[in-house]
């Protein structure tokens, strides 16, 4: 949240999904797992490509006040995923860890796109969402369907995000 | 070949192939309206079991496919269903065509509509969850592009159905252990509050309504209102869907309760809101509200006769909102996103116009003689009977819609210059409105020519309908 360059932004996200896919590993087979960590890695690609060839891409200047509300605003949302966790690992009987992890990025997701007012922003917003729930889910269930068209869904939000900021103009749809 | 190969798989196919050729747009329009036209006959001339009838035109298929070990299944009442969709998407395409407005409805509407009626037919349908998402990222590209700047709508439509469909895989996980295993009462209720939860965001519920007139204010009419009429629908035929598949979630009284609070929330705020709008665009997105909150209102009797008006609903919204999105397309010509102050003098320049805008808009609150009339009057007597306390939230909402429309009616008789592009139709622009103004109030004087065929869309919930 508190990234200005792009560049580190999808690194950060890349990273996320690095950390779902090892986390998803523990209780899934690696083919399966993999699906996951590839489909996220090519819509942060194919968001990249955009990102890169975007004549308007410029780097967003934050104040460090802003800075810290965010990483307070984190902490505070932690700080009380950590205080329910078990009460909801109660309902949901999935690994401890998994739980934790996934509710973080779930929360993060969401109060990363409300800040953002660009689209590519919303997008790496809800993909942070996205993969939060996916470690929940996953841990929940084990389909190669769902799977497939989790990846599926992954790589449209990037698609859409690459098209409404003009990515897809050259030969797109209009 | 299958059903769902031939309303699920083809029409999405052939979207795809349509982009290839996306330049030639009237003739992939034209192709569109065929293809649907053709949906819908086989469609009509489909059975799923074998027929006695010796007509040429019926043929018999097969109404399952399997995928990677989940099945696509369609039923008559889902047959219906399809019959409904693809003649709304043929008849949004056959106005673009006459009209010549470029849109991406074609060809990403038959992939919007194939979607749609996937996650209908999916078994076991807690992933139509994840095919509802599928369908509202597919529509992003008909109510948005790249050259329009303002994205605010788009943003929250992605972002609310994003949020839903967590919480409605989740109460799908929920509610089919419960079908497994006994549940207890605790779980009963974290279930039904994660639906609730995920039906909320999806139906847009008060405080989760900002995107639709947003939405409806940053796209063209034809395009915005297509998504915003049809996906609602689909929504509730969702919500009756798990209604039905679950025992102990129709068991539950407080289910029925919350969604006769959240219908008569969208009513009172959707006619509240519509009554202060300054533009068209957002007045009539608050109208699709209140007409979202009467289907909601008709499921949450729980009844077979509450079931069947939910359908009369869908089949009214789904005309009403066809014919004033494009009177809104018509009238907008010259000037974008026009304000209620604009339709001074319409009804003196342009007639036709006027009763294209006021029909439906009569019909959708139920005055005497109009398509709106039966199914309101049947609401009314219904809700009069069941909950006679919150009958006085909907006769309010109604008389504040009624004044808002008889204000507009007298704006539209006020002697002005008229600044809208009504008076440029060309001949075959007019014709085609006349014959839709006149078809709807022809079924406004019989309704019982379409009613009951479209009561079939729920008939297939033997556990709701009985």
């Amino acid at each position: 949240m508190i990234l200005t360059d792009w560049r580190w932004k999808m690194a950060g996200l890349a990273v996320i999904q690095l950390l779902c896919f090892i986390q998803i590993l523990q209780i899934w087979p690696i083919a399966l797992a993999s699906v996951k960590l590839i489909s996220g890695w090519m819509g942060i690609a194919l968001m990249s490509a955009t990102l890169a060839s975007s004549r308007e891409t410029k780097i967003s200047e934050t104040h460090t006040s802003a800075k810290v509300f965010k990483l307070m605003l984190a902490t505070f949302s932690w700080i009380v995923i950590s205080a329910s966790v078990e009460k909801l690992n109660f309902w949901l009987p999935i690994p401890y860890t998994n739980l934790f992890i996934g509710l973080i990025f779930f929360f993060s997701g969401i109060f990363y796109f409300s800040q953002e007012r660009e689209i590519n922003g919303i997008a790496i917003g809800l993909l942070i969402l996205l993969s939060g729930f996916d470690l929940i889910y996953s841990s929940l269930e084990g389909s190669a369907l769902v799977t497939g068209i989790y990846g599926l869904i992954i790589i449209l939000v990037s698609i859409i995000s690459s098209y409404l900021q003009g990515g897809l103009s050259e030969g797109g749809f209009n | 070949m299958s059903a769902p190969v031939l309303w699920i798989v083809l029409p999405i196919l052939i979207s795809i192939i349509f982009l290839i050729f996306r330049k030639n747009f009237l003739l992939i329009c034209l192709i569109q309206i065929i293809l649907c036209l053709l949906i819908l006959i086989s469609a009509i001339s489909a059975r799923f079991v074998v027929s006695e009838s010796t007509s040429i035109l019926i043929y018999q298929i097969s109404p399952t496919m399997n995928i990677l070990g989940r099945s696509l299944i369609f039923t008559s009442g889902l047959k219906t269903t399809v019959i409904l969709f693809f003649s709304t998407l043929g008849i949004w395409s056959l106005s673009l065509y006459i009209f010549k407005v470029r849109s991406n409805i074609v060809p990403f509407g038959l992939t919007f509509i194939g979607l749609l009626i996937a996650a209908l037919a999916v078994e076991p349908f807690l992933y139509s969850a994840l095919i509802i998402e599928i369908a509202v990222i597919v529509s992003i590209p008909i109510v948005a592009n790249a050259a329009n700047p303002r994205i605010k709508g788009v943003s929250r439509y992605l972002i609310y159905f994003t949020i839903g469909m967590p919480f409605v895989l989740l109460a799908g996980w929920y509610l089919a252990g419960g079908e497994i295993s006994p549940v207890n009462d605790e779980q009963l209720i974290q279930a039904t509050l994660l639906l609730g939860l995920g039906f909320v965001f999806w139906l847009a519920v008060f405080p989760f309504q900002s995107w639709i007139p947003l939405l409806a204010e940053e796209t063209e009419p034809i395009e915005g209102f297509f998504v915003l009429t049809i996906l609602p629908m689909a929504i509730a035929m969702l919500l009756m869907k798990y209604l039905n598949g679950f025992a102990w979630l129709r068991g539950f009284v407080t289910v029925f309760q919350a969604l006769r609070l959240f219908g008569l929330i969208m009513i009172i705020i959707g006619s509240i809101w519509f009554a202060f709008q300054k533009t068209l665009r957002k007045a009539i997105s608050y109208l699709l509200l209140v007409s979202s909150g009467l289907v909601v209102l008709a499921i949450s009797f729980n009844s077979s006769d509450g079931y069947i008006f939910s359908s009369y609903f869908m089949l009214l919204r789904l005309i009403c909102f066809f014919l004033l999105s494009m009177i809104l397309m018509v009238i907008e010509k010259k000037s974008e996103n026009i304000s209620i102050d604009s339709l001074k003098g319409l009804f003196l320049k342009s007639p036709i116009i006027s009763l294209g805008f006021f029909i439906p808009l009569f019909s959708l609150i139920g005055m005497p003689w109009t398509f709106g009339f039966p199914v309101m009057q049947s609401l009314f007597s219904e809700f009069t009977i069941y909950f006679p306390r919150y009958m006085v939230l909907l006769i309010l909402s109604q008389i504040i819609i009624s004044i808002t429309i008889i204000r507009w009616i007298f704006t539209s008789l006020k002697k002005e210059d008229d600044n809208i592009a009504s008076s440029n139709l060309e001949m075959h622009e007019t014709i085609y409105l006349i014959i839709c103004v006149f078809g709807l109030i022809i079924i406004g004087i019989f309704p019982n020519i379409v009613y009951p065929h479209i009561s079939e869309i729920v008939k297939d919930l033997q556990f709701l309908v009985k």
